[in-house]
């Protein structure tokens, strides 16, 4: 690549570049300045607070609560997703005379939206009358016991991503030239070496993308508490978006709300910094 | 050449057993939609209707107007992804393909736009967007989904595979830039740009709040509001109806699923293109 | 050429407004006085017989509601229904919407982003809504038409005064009432019979609530198989056991936050909340209290819980669930204390109207507003969807004397609303979200005995009054 110091490349940002500065970076600027203010609950205005409204959130322990909750939900949510969504492209690669039902069954869960599916998810876990429940022969309070709430909810959103990331998986899978798995069958490597040494490589700039989207999105995630457990039981289920929309519209404190929503910002940055610090090391571009 | 068929068979069975156990709860959304009220409240197991009968999805159409709130979805979700192909994929082309000055800090600023929850900035926008009167039109309603930075970070991705010979021998040939990414690189990337095309039509025929907060009338509506209006507040869910509604809804999308799956199916690209 | 045409015939619209001043703007507050008409040839030919006629044209009227399912269709039936009727009359068309499961919620996105001209001319709101949405500049309170005393369709005093208190705010009626409900009891009456229980004498305090559950609690070994009673203690529970001992309790200061803002809560200091705590220990004591809410109208209906504590407007619902597989009823909401005579609480929805500067829609927006509490509407929309009539002329017709015969369940429910103290109502505490979540959360661990009768007490108190102080301090003028 030639360092090119033409308008050229600018050009072609250009037009995403506008519609970011116009529906991100402007109101997200305004928020940012607004942290430092009092805002009463019509939005206006009253005073400025400094720091004040970072450590009133910062010392409110259901923000702390959320802050774990938010953690927890990451750590099981995005690598369980892409894993599962893994062995489902490997298993998918093949093309078969099926193929085309099999594919699209595995995508499928993407095309769902998270009402239906959190209403679909509520009624097979409810612990008397559920699905669940019944087949496994077990009485779990799946959405209501505190330890494990967290738990069926980052199960949903795994359910939720798996067809998203196996279409993109599946997709770079496709693209691993049939040479260079023909080569390792000729070495006799197993499924689990050709997976290990040949494909993760090369689809590796797909998996980092997954990976950073998935994170970001699931930093962000306030959906399945907001419409299936409202934060509870005991706040178990509340993260850190959550307790900001329940700041904003539950209780009109504007000022937890936006001091929350640009500490979770922070978080999601350093996630993506350190991602990105990977990029160089473990992603394989051609 | 007998045992490879059996296998082959095998094999396929395996992978649609899979493909069912994953799409189970769509399943069983399904046959809820064809159940009475009484069957879905059984201690037992109960998995089928006892017989097929559409009064909840006849319930469902007389209380909402499923078909014209589908109509708007479908202009809401096919207009803004075609613009987010078109957007993403030149933004990406740019990152992919040049160096320049601040490419890395464009980079990541365009990221960030990922890490902003939209709620917070909710507010914000809708001023922006009634202060420029596109309130109660399928404009105003696209306007929050006509760019993604997921869009762009997917075609980037895939654009970084491409083979730089290609490139530089389209260069030599006279070929300009733009016509390189117009004649060459986009036809190539059918696959991505499918299933570019793809997540953000499903994502955007999902969207609840924003196309509810910026129009006025009924007849603005999209899909998953008409879900929500089955659902009661006061009296809880009432899973027949709801269910053949959610099942309606989800028709649209899973046909362009398969309208895009050989696209996708085809793979990145034919390994000779690789570097 | 008609482009041209229809310029020239604004621009000289525009001129001849111009002369009245006012005319043009739609941002001027409350200006009732009627704005002169420009003339029209129409006017001038007009018949001149006698009409209710507000204008030559028809006067539209935009209304947002948050009604869903078959609720919605209960009130687009009353919406067409004026439209036929009293609008034709008057020469309204009113074009309902649904805005989501909060209007409030929009009102407010509209509001901050002082986007006044979508604003609905009429709107239906949940009434934690009400302090909020009165500070609109746009917004005319019912109270202030009625004191004006024209167009009155509906008389203030058919109103039942319980509903209208539940709207009023700083002594003004915000809004009329429209999709009212109350607490229940439900019970399961083939259980009761086969506890040995009268089904005819459900529980009327908590204490014999407890002693209730204890009989009707079944047992595989040491899994309940059938609860007693289900329930999640929650604010609104929680505050209509509160609110209706004694003669009333307001729960917090400045009358429950209906006479201005409500600072902290009282229930405290009185010992009220002390008072249900020790009665609400025997119900937890026996250990067939189902704390949690999973799927509670189903879990009923399965007869998997013998009695349950509903809103009324969930009588439809059920009667859909349980259809004749089992006799159930309806009971007033068991008190804390048997001499107490505080009754329950309001809940639901009201209507409210904005003034969007145009005296015709006005007009015509406190007519569609009042028919919406008037009999006929009340009648067509409760009938369908179970909510409770706000209008007291109504029980006195034939029509409704036979529905309530036809369904006795909600026969409880009319006369548990009747009967209570207009006092007792939820507050308008504001802080409503952090509020629900402390006492749930207090309440929970207190059923679950991770917690005990103090510190629940002295947590739910605490904090709420926490919460209430950090509002105050942004919010106070």
């Amino acid at each position: 690549m030639k360092k090119s110091r033409k308008i050229e490349p600018y050009l072609y940002i250009l037009p995403a570049l506008l519609y970011f500065t116009v529906f991100s970076f402007y109101p997200f600027l305004k928020t940012i300045g607004l942290t430092f203010f009092t805002v009463n609950a019509n939005g206006q205005v009253k005073a400025f607070a400094g720091f004040d409204n970072y450590i009133h959130v910062l010392t409110d322990t259901a923000f702390l609560r959320s802050v774990w909750n938010t953690l927890v939900y990451v750590v099981l949510a995005s690598p369980l997703a892409i894993f599962i969504a893994l062995i489902l492209a490997v298993l998918a690669n093949k093309k078969t005379r099926t193929s085309a039902v099999y594919e699209t069954m595995f995508s499928l869960t993407m095309a769902m939206s998270m009402s239906v599916t959190a209403m679909i998810f509520k009624i097979m876990y409810n612990p008397n009358i559920g699905l669940i429940n019944k087949l496994l022969h077990v009485k779990i309070n799946w959405l209501n016991d505190p330890e494990i709430a967290m738990v069926s909810v980052s199960l949903i959103s795994v359910w939720l991503n798996i067809g998203f990331n196996f279409l993109f998986l599946l997709a770079a899978i496709r693209g691993v030239p049939g040479e260079l798995l023909e080569s390792a069958n000729i070495d006799g490597a197993n499924l689990y070496q050709k997976v290990r040494s040949v494909i993760l490589p090369l689809i590796s700039p797909t998996v980092f993308f997954l990976i950073c989207s998935s994170l970001a999105k699931n930093i962000i995630m306030a959906g399945l508490p907001i419409i299936l457990t409202e934060g509870g039981p005991k706040g178990s289920t509340s993260t850190m978006i959550y307790y900001m929309y329940k700041q904003a519209f539950g209780n009109m404190s504007y000022n937890d709300a936006y001091a929350a929503a640009v500490i979770t910002f922070l978080f999601t940055l350093i996630a993506m910094l350190v991602s990105f610090s990977f990029e160089k090391k473990g992603v394989h571009y051609s | 050449m007998k045992k490879k068929t059996v296998q082959s068979i095998l094999y396929q069975s395996f992978c649609l057993l899979i493909g069912l156990m994953t799409i189970a709860p769509i399943l069983y959304a399904v046959s809820l939609s064809f159940m009475e009220q009484r069957e879905i409240l059984t201690k037992g197991i109960h998995l089928l209707p006892d017989k097929i009968q559409w009064k909840n999805y006849k319930e469902a159409l007389r209380l909402t107007h499923l078909v014209r709130y589908m109509l708007n979805s479908l202009i809401l979700a096919g207009g803004s992804s075609v613009i987010r192909v078109a957007v993403a994929g030149l933004a990406a082309f740019s990152f992919a393909f040049f160096d320049f000055k601040g490419k890395n800090v464009l980079f990541m600023l365009c990221m960030s736009t990922m890490m902003i929850p939209g709620d917070v900035v909710l507010i914000t926008n809708y001023k922006t967007v009634a202060d420029l009167g596109l309130t109660d039109t399928y404009f105003g309603m696209m306007s929050m989904f006509l760019v993604s930075v997921m869009n762009i970070f997917m075609f980037r991705q895939y654009y970084l595979t491409f083979s730089m010979e290609i490139y530089e021998a389209s260069k030599v040939d006279g070929c300009g830039n733009f016509i390189f990414f117009i004649k060459i690189l986009f036809p190539l990337s059918k696959p991505v740009t499918a299933t570019v095309f793809i997540s953000s039509f499903v994502s955007t025929w999902n969207t609840y709040l924003w196309p509810m907060i910026v129009t006025n009338k009924d007849t603005m509506r999209t899909v998953q509001v008409g879900v929500t209006m089955l659902n009661s507040r006061d009296g809880g869910t009432i899973y027949g109806p709801i269910m053949a509604a959610s099942v309606m809804v989800l028709v649209p999308t899973v046909i362009i699923f398969i309208l895009f799956q050989k696209q996708i199916a085809g793979g990145m690209m034919a390994g000779s293109v690789k570097g | 050429m008609k482009k041209t045409l229809s310029f020239v015939m604004a621009a000289g619209l525009i001129l001849s407004l111009g002369a009245c001043g006012q005319g043009a703007s739609t941002k001027t507050k409350a200006p009732t006085a009627a704005v002169p008409e420009p003339t029209t040839a129409a006017q001038t030919t007009g018949t001149p017989e006698e009409t209710k006629r507000i204008s030559d044209k028809d006067v539209e009227v935009s209304f947002w509601h948050h009604m869903e399912g078959t609720n919605a269709s209960a009130l687009e039936t009353a919406v067409n229904h004026f439209n036929e009727t009293t609008g034709k009359e008057y020469g309204i068309v009113v074009t309902p919407s649904f805005q989501g499961s909060n209007t409030a919620e929009k009102l407010n996105t509209l509001a901050q982003a002082g986007d006044w001209k979508n604003f609905p001319d009429v709107c239906q709101v949940a009434s934690a809504g009400i302090p909020a949405i009165s500070g609109y500049d746009l917004f005319v309170a019912p109270e202030d038409m009625y004191a004006k005393g024209e167009d009155i369709l509906l008389p203030r005093e058919s109103i039942i005064a319980n509903n209208a208190r539940t709207f009023t705010y700083k002594d003004k009626l915000c809004a009329i009432p429209f999709s009212n409900s109350t607490i229940l009891l439900y019970y399961n009456k083939e259980l009761f019979k086969a506890a040995g229980l009268d089904p005819e004498n459900p529980p009327k305090t908590i204490a014999e609530m407890a002693d209730a559950i204890t009989k009707l609690t079944a047992k595989d070994g040491n899994e309940v198989t059938t609860y007693g009673l289900n329930v999640q203690v929650k604010r609104y529970q929680l505050v209509n056991w509160v609110g209706g001992e004694g003669d009333f309790n307001f729960i917090g200061d400045n009358e429950g936050g209906r006479a201005g803002l409500m600072s902290k809560v009282t229930f405290g200091e009185d010992g009220s909340l002390m008072t249900y705590l020790n009665e609400w220990e025997k119900v937890i004591a026996t250990g067939g209290y189902k704390p949690v809410e999973d799927n509670i109208n189903e879990e009923f209906a399965m007869q998997l819980s013998a009695m349950a504590i509903m809103s009324s407007a969930r009588i439809a619902k059920l009667n859909d669930l349980i259809g004749d597989s089992f006799e159930w009823g309806t009971a007033p909401f068991p008190k804390v204390n048997a001499e107490d005579k505080g009754g329950t609480a309001v809940g639901g929805s009201g209507i409210v109207m904005f003034d969007k500067g145009n005296a015709d829609e006005l007009r015509a927006s406190w007519i569609f507003q009042q028919y919406l509490g008037g009999e006929d509407a009340q009648y067509d929309f409760c009938t369908a969807s179970g909510y409770i009539p706000m209008n007291k002329d109504l029980y006195e017709e034939e029509r409704m004397k036979t529905y309530l015969s036809e369904n006795t369940a909600m026969v409880a429910a009319v006369d548990q609303l009747m009967a209570s103290n207009p006092n007792v109502q939820e507050p308008f505490d504001i802080v409503t979200g952090d509020i629900n979540s402390i006492i749930d959360e207090e309440m929970l661990a207190f059923a679950q005995g991770t917690s005990d009768k103090q510190t629940t007490h002295d947590n739910i108190v605490n904090k709420c009054n926490e919460k209430l102080e950090a509002y105050v301090k942004v919010n106070a003028k």
